[in-house]
């Protein structure tokens, strides 16, 4: 004889199961459309400082100097604008036939392979950032400077609003240059550029 | 009734439970979806409402749908008539016609409606859009969104620029629909013209003790001909206050301090004795230098309080909202915003 307790497991069955179905649904449904808004939008707006950015490019006769004023984004310090060129040995597969400039959510090539948007360019393109040691090392630079410089070949969108200066040059170099003084450490993981000697620095607690 | 057969108050269950879950569906996806049968204002209002009643954990996966407008104000109508906007899509291009009282008079009135729908939108800085989620290394950094970028092409004579005065207008003008003045609402439907503001004086004093370095950069003439509407909300777990100015630079304080620290402050809009608003829409005609920054905090409204909000305790539901029109420019609107949200 079946048990109070079997028999009204047995006649709720359908409802039971429907209400873990809807429920189960509803929370992966929930989940996969929050991610995909979120992802989307971060996406969306890193593809949309790029476009601004080419299409400025585009814009400037040779010898031409401007700077661009961008809008930031939740989130915009995951993304870098990486230029690469067909002298690149390590360069994304996208980019292997000519050079193109690309928004990528990390600042390797891998990166740019996987989780970047690329528009191609038919001349060289370089995409720098200089930023003052002292707010990488802390300290005190060694000979009292109070400016020492670090370029790296990368350039770290930034939260808030920032400006970013874009020439083309003679020869047709398109080159991307963003000086900051703060959030200097983003850009350690991008290559160093040019031959500019790393100085001493000091630390604080060294200081008399 | 035999086994296995549906009575028929389990289908009336079935039904109600996938109608419901239709609903629920169709909620969710406008809510995180391509919501492009909305127009952006509503979808913008619809995911500020939905992440001020998320939970607080939640709040930061929510993300505020809410795109910048880009509005050319152009005399002639050509599309490529504020090359500020140059290469940017979904810009609205607005002829303004009439003689010079009619083209400023339609300035003014696009200007305050910018205003006025950004502060709306936000739920008049009254929702916790950026709670306790938000909160970086212990630091409650401000956010923002730039509601909107309102740009006048140069075919826009000085005659028109000089007889913008959108003090006035927001004094004298009603919102669209109501029976109150855009002051009256921004101030919280208050019957009144007078509203408390910090008068010049004050705020140069607070200019004046700045360092000369950050006073430099405080009184730098914007280089700008466009104006953004932008909202700010800062929370910090002693209110509006001290609490406020923490953490926040030199030149913060002076604008944020000067605009927003009114003892009993709860809504309000800046009125100035002497207003030099007007002269925000001159850019480059040489009256912004010197008093750009008292423009700076002109066109604002602000809120300070406790925020409508899912978080528990009491102290980290206070914080600071504001609404203002100010140059588009790295200078001015950085000195407010650490973090921009929402879409470009």
């Amino acid at each position: 004889m079946k048990s109070k307790r079997g028999a009204l497991l047995e006649d709720n069955a359908l409802g039971i199961i429907i209400a873990i179905v809807c429920i189960v649904v509803l929370i992966g449904g929930f989940y996969v459309l929050a991610s995909r808004a979120f992802s989307n939008q971060e996406s969306k707006n890193a593809r949309k400082t790029l476009d601004l950015v080419s299409s400025t490019i585009e814009r400037l006769a040779e010898g031409q100097q401007t700077n661009l004023t961008l809008q930031g984004f939740s989130n915009a310090g995951a993304w870098y604008l990486l230029a690469w060129n067909p002298s690149d040995p390590d360069r994304p597969q996208k980019c292997f036939f000519e050079s193109c400039l690309c928004v990528c959510k990390g600042s390797t090539s891998q990166s740019c392979q996987d989780l970047g948007f690329c528009t191609n360019f038919q001349t060289t393109v370089f995409t720098k950032s200089k930023f003052n040691y002292r707010y990488i090392e802390g300290g005190t630079i060694d000979g009292g400077l109070e400016y020492a410089f670090l370029s790296r070949n990368c350039v770290n969108l930034r939260p808030n609003l920032y400006e970013l200066s874009v020439s083309k040059q003679q020869g047709s170099f398109i080159s991307l240059d963003l000086f900051s003084e703060s959030d200097a450490r983003s850009i350690l993981s991008c290559k160093p550029l040019g031959d500019e000697p790393a100085p001493t620095i000091i630390p604080e607690k060294a200081l008399p | 009734m035999s086994r296995g057969e549906i009575s028929s108050t389990q289908v009336v269950i079935i039904v109600i439970a996938l109608v419901g879950f239709l609903i629920l569906l169709g909620f969710l996806r406008l809510a995180f979806g391509d919501s492009n049968q909305l127009s952006e204002r509503e979808t913008c209002r619809l995911s500020v409402l939905t992440r001020a009643t998320a939970p607080t954990q939640a709040q930061s996966s929510i993300p505020l749908k809410c795109t910048t407008s880009k509005i050319c104000l152009t005399s002639t109508g050509g599309s490529d008539s504020c090359p500020e906007f140059a290469g940017q899509s979904g810009v609205s291009v607005i002829k303004i016609s009439g003689d010079d009282d009619a083209q400023a008079h339609a300035i003014e009135k696009i200007s305050a409606d910018a205003l006025y729908d950004c502060w709306n939108m936000m739920g008049q800085g009254k929702l916790d859009l950026f709670g306790l989620a938000f909160q970086d290394f212990r630091v409650k950094e401000s956010r923002c969104v730039i509601c909107s970028r309102v740009a006048l092409s140069e075919n826009i004579g000085g005659e028109v620029r000089s007889k913008i005065d959108l003090n006035r207008y927001m004094r004298e003008s009603l919102v669209p629909g109501t029976s109150l003045t855009y002051l009256e609402t921004f101030a919280d439907g208050l019957q009144s013209q007078t509203f408390t503001g910090v008068d010049q004086q004050t705020y140069l004093s607070q200019v004046d003790s700045l360092s000369s370095e950050n006073k430099n950069d405080l009184l730098k003439t914007p280089q700008s001909n466009q104006l953004a509407f932008v909202f700010a909300q800062r929370k910090s777990p002693s209110g509006f206050g001290e609490g406020f100015l923490s953490g926040v630079e030199d030149a913060s304080y002076a604008v944020i301090g000067t605009t927003l620290l009114v003892p009993g402050a709860k809504s309000q809009v800046f009125n100035p004795t002497a207003w030099l608003g007007a002269a925000a829409f001159v850019g480059g005609a040489g009256t912004w230098a010197g008093v750009s920054s008292w423009w700076d905090q002109s066109i604002s409204a602000g809120y300070c309080g406790k925020f409508s909000s899912s978080v528990n305790k009491e102290e980290d539901r206070k914080g600071c909202s504001l609404v203002r029109a100010m140059p588009y420019s790295v200078e001015s609107i950085n000195q407010i915003c650490q973090n921009l949200e929402g879409d470009l």
